[in-house]
């Protein structure tokens, strides 16, 4: 069906990422527009490198604080469907290299972590992102 | 589920006999008993919410309310004692708002949270009471 609803799992290489709350997948290219003298408007486009950039929200940020800046592993997480008959999705994003950690802790509401990651293609060619069926 | 609600509503009762003003403390309406100051813990129902952070759970809110009773003739002595009696109640339950381990602080509430205090106004002299709505919180694993 296509619809996903819960996420099951979050890891990046060996470590878990537990409690997660969100994780937003971004792959974006910066538009490069053309034109000629005295238009208005592009009259072409063309895109910039595209960058592969995640942002992971979860609780346990005591799992956050056991991360280093620069670290870079796979970063994967399962998303399970949200009916029985389809299956979970995995989605890898591999060389994530992990850029910034937020942690915020709150008076009245439970701690919270924001990791952001922007993935790195070592051969330049092989796409990092990935999705596929759990099995 | 029905065994965890009973032991977080036990563990209220259990806090209110701490408190020591009372001689008698109920589960459920007190019934046919005169016994003053008494305080009854009444359960009012359970609230589910999907968990935002852990697929496999749920978040339970369990909703009851106590309800401090004693008597007066003189209205505002009453009132005084009763307002004594419900404060020594709060400090009690909040002694351990985790109710021995089974609570625990959600982004859907605190593990316990009390509410405001109502007099029950429908009483005729020289009966007084006052209540509070208490609310519980709690992770449950999702059974399979």
């Amino acid at each position: 069906m296509g619809r996903y609803s819960r996420i099951q799992s979050v890891t990046f290489g060996q470590a878990a990422l537990p409690l997660a709350i969100s994780v937003k997948l971004s792959r974006q290219a910066q538009p490069l527009p053309a034109a000629g003298d005295g238009d208005a408007f592009a009259t072409s486009l063309q895109l910039g490198l595209p960058v592969i950039v995640v942002e992971v929200r979860l609780r346990d940020t005591a799992a956050a604080e056991g991360l280093s800046l620069g670290q870079q592993a796979n970063l994967s997480f399962t998303v399970a469907a949200a009916d029985s008959a389809s299956a979970s999705r995995t989605v890898t994003v591999s060389g994530a290299v992990l850029m910034a950690v937020e942690l915020a802790y709150e008076q009245a509401t439970l701690a919270t972590a924001t990791l952001r990651f922007v993935a790195e293609a070592p051969d330049g060619i092989t796409d990092p992102f990935s999705a596929e069926e759990s099995q | 589920m029905a065994s965890t609600t009973g032991d977080i509503l036990q563990d209220m009762v259990a806090a209110l006999r701490t408190a020591g003003g009372f001689a008698l403390v109920t589960l459920g309406p007190a019934g046919t008993s005169t016994a003053v100051p008494r305080a009854a813990v009444l359960y009012e129902g359970t609230e589910e919410f999907p968990s935002d952070d852990r697929p496999a759970a749920r978040w339970l809110r369990i909703r009851a309310a106590v309800s401090v009773h004693t008597r007066s003739d003189d209205p505002a002595e009453g009132c005084a004692r009763a307002s004594e009696l419900c404060q020594a109640a709060s400090e009690a339950l909040m002694a351990d708002p985790y109710r021995n381990g089974k609570c625990s602080d959600l982004p859907v509430g605190r593990a316990t949270e009390l509410g405001h205090w109502q007099l029950d106004e429908s009483l005729k002299r020289p009966e007084v009471e006052i209540s509070f709505a208490v609310r519980c919180h709690l992770e449950m694993a999702e059974e399979s």
